[in-house]
């Protein structure tokens, strides 16, 4: 590499100037591919009367072994890095799982020492507290305090079938937030006491939303099919909200765009049982006796403490 | 025979061991080997031309990695790494065609 750059392949010919001259760097590239250090110490051995090479010794073992070395981590590095992708969003996924269980179980720990603290203060307060609680008990099927079990209905909005003739897949045929939005409306409209939807109690807070593709109550994102299902007077319900905005709605999504809706009435053996709502917290609190004094505007008067439903910061 | 010998043993030291590659090192590596290729061959190359040198071969291989992680080093800090790294990757690259052809028609005849 450090040889003056003579025209290759022209041994002294130095007198015309070679056409490609301007190209020198190229064909020096192309031309002379092995190390012109070879043929150098060629030459000084010939010159010191040497006939053969030396052998290749430790030196040159270690080199290899070198080479050897850095294809292979050069090579472990390159098949390790191609699936980082794929195992950052396997990773990602994982954590989803873990912390939408995690969130489960917490939600499930919440609601039993709910339970437990009510019990609790109950016993402890004696009459007037007894009698706040019983008020408050009242109100804990509408805060969805406490899990309720009786007759209603259910109803079942599936997103369309993909029309194998259309080109692109349509998304008109997909159940958006606002669908569930009108029919959970009007449900409590048919005079519903208690509304979930795919297992998710609704209190008078929670949010019905759409992230992207996704459905979410309170933040936590449904699959479909959409099961709504509403606690009340199973007939009552069914022909008031056959009859009201949210019917009509129904029966425009049936028809025109290919939502499957089925409603059916729940009652007697196949009664339905709501959960509470997850993520109630304690908002207002009145001392007993003291609901005059206070007076405060936006306070629930007359039921001392009592659950409010948490507005969980992003509901309408 | 014993640099082939040496070839396999640094292959499976390689797969075996996993040596951490510093972090600031790792961009260099692609060019160190393509440059560790180009000794290999030329090494080869003069074996098959009867003027393999040691010494020759020991420089040139690392002379050839170090310039070649030296160039891209500047390149990375002038703000010019990826051409840089491409006109090295082409430099050596043809160099390894042109020693492979040889080899090739050492062993071949053809």
């Amino acid at each position: 590499m450090t040889h003056p750059p003579a025209p290759p392949g022209a041994s002294g010919a130095s007198g015309p100037v070679r056409p490609d001259a301007s190209m020198s760097l190229l064909t020096e590239v192309m031309q002379r591919p092995l190390d012109p250090g070879y043929a150098a110490a060629a030459e000084r051995r010939r010159a010191a009367g040497q006939t053969r090479p030396g052998r290749p010794r430790a030196l040159t073992a270690l080199a290899a072994l070198a080479v050897g070395a850095l294809l292979a981590v050069a090579g472990v590095r390159a098949a390790a890095g191609a699936p980082e992708a794929d195992r950052g969003r396997d990773g990602l996924l994982e954590r989803v799982r873990a912390a939408t269980e995690r969130a489960d179980d917490l939600a499930a720990r919440a609601a039993r020492l709910r339970a437990s603290n009510a019990e609790l203060a109950t016993r402890l307060g004696g009459a007037p507290a007894a009698a706040a609680g019983a008020a408050a008990d009242a109100l804990a099927v509408a805060a969805g305090a406490v899990p309720v079990t009786g007759p209603g209905v259910e109803v079942v909005l599936r997103d369309a079938e993909p029309d194998p003739t259309a080109a692109a897949p349509a998304s008109s045929g997909r159940v958006v937030d606002r669908d569930l939005q009108l029919l959970v409306n009007g449900l409590w409209l048919a005079g519903a006491e208690a509304v979930a939807v795919n297992g998710l109690r609704l209190s008078s807070l929670s949010s019905i939303r759409a992230a992207g593709e996704a459905v979410l109550v309170d933040y936590r994102p449904l699959t479909p099919p959409y099961r709504v299902t509403a606690i009340g007077d199973p007939v009552r319900l069914q022909t008031r909200l056959a009859s009201s905005v949210a019917g009509r709605y129904l029966q425009v999504l049936e028809d025109n765009y290919g939502i499957g809706v089925q409603v059916r009435a729940r009652s007697g053996e196949d009664s339905l049982t709501l959960p509470a709502a997850a993520r109630l917290q304690l908002r207002v609190a009145e001392p007993p006796g003291g609901a005059g004094a206070s007076g405060a505007a936006g306070t629930v008067p007359g039921t001392g403490a009592t659950a409010g439903a948490d507005a969980g910061g992003g509901a309408p | 025979m014993i640099a082939a010998a040496g070839l396999l043993v640094g292959i499976v030291a390689g797969v075996l061991l996993h040596p951490e590659v510093p972090v600031f090192l790792q961009p260099y590596l692609p060019i160190a080997v393509v440059a560790a290729l180009d000794a290999v061959f030329g090494g080869v190359r003069a074996v098959l031309d009867g003027i393999f040198d040691e010494r020759v071969f020991v420089v040139s291989f690392l002379s050839n990695a170090v310039v070649a992680a030296l160039i891209v080093y500047l390149g990375d800090q002038l703000g010019v790494g990826s051409q840089l790294s491409t006109g090295v990757v082409v430099v050596l690259g043809v160099r390894i065609f042109s020693n492979a052809a040889a080899i090739r028609r050492h062993l071949f005849k053809a």
